[in-house]
């Protein structure tokens, strides 16, 4: 038993670990998510978490900061970015890199993956000027290439999310990955995510050996943060009144920094216990959050005359009651989300509904008793060879719901009355890279299958931009709709959270072909014949 | 009494074999997938059974390491050396004697209202709707899934 007890107080959690641990579990307190394999989508989304999580992890809550930058970066061509302006300059205020240390899920992965027993290779001058690349990587990724696309082409790229990103690899590719009911998503996965796949496993084992590899050399966002450690209200502070010099807390320190607080140090707190004179702890502006555990039960007094284990029995008085109102918050988050949550229920409710003529558990209906179940050569106009008499629903082989949109161009796409051509839906929005890429594609198979074919374009209900404006610049030649503020289309179809998406109908209006994919020339073509046939 | 440095040395092996194989499975999928893909563009380049075939011999070394590491946390095993100090670092004593922090200056005020303004101006102006767009609709080669 007191083995035990040594045991866990050498190696249990720390306080940090347990932060740490809080901050990831909070961010994505939507624990639904990772059962259903869709991602959350309500209101909160619109706030960004101070830590590195990526928005397409299915628990996330909150948006992930540095996807957001780039977000606001990619649309400065529209409106400045402002909101995210007074994100980072507040988050970076209030605790800068201190969010590094305490509050960030990829640095909580990256120190539990550095426990793995290995060999470690310490810092060196060499790791210590490879520090500098993660401001690289933030001029480059995060800025020059985002802004390029975003201005000169008129499309989102986030470069870093796109092109490095192991948070949206690891969180989102693979949570989304890992459920079963994202099958679908395997046939979407091409260059991408075989370059960021094997990045992530890079990266991963780089953390193995060299403590927070990816904090270090690479992250942005750290590099962001960092630029705060001078004004920073939380953080680690030196009392030189005590401080010797001595420098065993750089000496010790596992980030490279040149002096404690800098703009590498992460204000983990490691060098409080280990500083001779206990000269550091951690404060916010001039309250101690933390101090040396050796402090705490000290009968010294301070410049104020009140005794220092006084002190340390208010503070621990005060944690008691902090923890108290974390795990509180933290409790309501996990109800709110997973049971309350009204858009969750609203999403629920309409993937009910449009499904309705479909029942999951038994296959499609096929008493026939709904009304929209009818084959659509009733409402259609010519010969009987087109009707069908799949259920309604929108798997393969299936038929979709009938719908009329009202298009940018002004005239009406009715799906039923498109019964006889190959139709095509594809579903994209202008913040979407690959989306506006394959638009063209769309619009050059309209001009050469002009008789037989009829394509529509649903945007994304979501929008800050004027769609109307923004396909006159791209000069996109087809048939454009915006989908409703219910997401009508985007529910018939069964849109999903990712983009673009697209649907294949053939002449009798059934499902062929429903997934969130980029598509080439090459697919549309073969698509096309085989609708056709 | 297990000795430390083949432990090491043997977990070490495991992690980097764990994402050899890994890696090597992910560029073999792909190739084949490709070719697959060149030939008929309905088809895909990955498919479950596939990459779950492909990554089950690094994900059984992946598991080993593990198991390996939790033997070895249980065992207190780590790399002593890892927690030596480092002699040969620069350490700036003059900034680190002179840092104080503690206080909240003019500067974090100006900051801190500035923040506030920018907040706001973003609320009116569409920027966090942008946010919240791109949270919500996500794009599949964004998360590196295209």
């Amino acid at each position: 038993m007191e083995n035990i007890a040594t045991w866990w107080n050498r190696y249990g959690p720390t306080k940090r670990r347990l932060i740490q641990l809080y901050s990831a579990l909070l961010y994505n307190a939507y624990l639904k998510g990772f059962v259903n394999g869709s991602i959350y989508t309500g209101s909160t989304k619109a706030l960004c978490v101070p830590g590195f999580n990526c928005y397409s992890c299915p628990g996330a809550v909150g948006a992930c900061p540095l996807g957001s930058v780039q977000a606001a970066v990619a649309s400065s061509g529209q409106h400045i970015g402002f909101y995210m302006i007074g994100i980072i300059l507040l988050y970076g205020l209030i605790a800068g890199r201190t969010i590094c240390g305490f509050l960030c899920p990829l640095g909580l992965i990256q120190e539990l993956l550095h426990k793995i027993p290995t060999p470690k290779l310490r810092k060196s001058r060499l790791t210590r000027a490879l520090t500098y690349l993660k401001y690289v990587f933030l001029a480059v990724f995060v800025f020059a290439i985002t802004l390029y696309y975003g201005l000169a082409k008129g499309m989102a790229v986030p470069a870093f999310c796109k092109y490095i990103c192991p948070a949206g690899t690891v969180e989102g590719a693979m949570g989304l990955l890992s459920n079963p009911n994202n099958e679908g998503y395997f046939g979407m996965l091409g260059i991408f995510f075989t370059r960021k796949f094997i990045i992530m496993l890079i990266i991963g084992l780089a953390c193995v050996f060299c403590y927070r590899s990816f904090c270090r050399f690479i992250c942005p966002l750290g590099a962001l943060y960092g630029l705060f450690s001078r004004i920073a209200i939380v953080g680690i502070k030196v009392d030189p009144l005590r401080c010797n010099g001595c420098g065993l807390c750089v000496k010790t320190c596992k980030m490279d920094v040149r002096y404690v607080g800098d703009h590498e140090c992460i204000h983990c707190g490691e060098c409080m216990d280990r500083c001779p004179k206990e000269a550091i702890s951690l404060k916010a502006g001039k309250y101690t959050l933390m101090c040396p555990s050796k402090n705490n039960g000290n009968d010294s007094h301070n410049d104020s005359g009140i005794s220092e284990g006084s002190l340390a029995a208010r503070r621990r008085k005060i944690g008691k009651a902090a923890w108290g109102v974390l795990l509180a918050v933290l409790c309501a988050a996990l109800v709110w989300y997973n049971v309350l949550d009204p858009s969750g229920k609203k999403k629920a409710n309409a993937a009910e509904e449009v499904s309705s003529g479909y029942n999951e558990a038994s296959g499609p209906k096929e008493d026939g008793a709904n009304e929209a179940e009818k084959p659509l050569g009733d409402e259609a106009e010519g010969s009987d060879t087109f009707e069908s008499d799949a259920p309604i629903g929108f798997e393969v082989g299936e038929r979709l719901e009938d719908f009329s949109v009202e298009c940018l161009d002004g005239s009406t796409f009715k799906l039923s009355e498109n019964r006889g051509k190959v139709t095509i839906i594809n579903l994209w929005a202008t913040y979407c890279g690959p989306c506006v890429a394959e638009l063209p594609y769309f619009g050059e198979l309209l001009k050469s299958h002009k008789e037989d074919l009829s394509i529509l374009a649903v945007h994304a209900h979501f929008t800050t931009v004027d769609v109307g404006e923004y396909v006159a610049q791209h000069g996109f030649d087809i048939p454009i709709a915006i989908d409703d503020e219910d997401e009508r289309i985007f529910g018939i179809v069964n849109g999903s959270s990712t983009l673009p998406q697209t649907i294949v109908l053939n002449r009798k209006g059934e499902v062929i072909y429903n997934e969130v994919r980029s598509v080439t020339p090459e697919l549309l073509e073969k698509l096309y014949e085989e609708a056709a046939k | 009494m297990m000795k430390t440095k083949p432990f090491l040395i043997i977990q070490s092996a495991l992690c980097i074999l764990a994402a050899v194989l890994l890696i090597s499975a992910t560029v073999q999928v792909y190739i084949k997938g490709s070719a697959r893909l060149a030939a008929d563009p309905t088809e895909s380049i990955y498919t479950k059974e596939e990459a779950v075939s492909a990554a089950a011999p690094g994900t059984a070394v992946m598991i080993i390491a593990l198991c390996f590491a939790v033997i070895g946390r249980l065992k207190g095993i780590h790399d002593e050396n890892a927690d030596r100090p480092v002699k040969e670092i620069d350490f700036d004593k003059e900034r680190q004697m002179a840092y104080r922090g503690g206080t909240v200056g003019l500067a974090q005020i100006i900051i801190f209202v500035a923040a506030i303004i920018c907040i706001a101006a973003g609320i009116v102006n569409g920027s966090m709707m942008d946010v919240l767009i791109k949270a919500v609709k996500v794009c599949t080669e964004c998360i590196g899934l295209g």
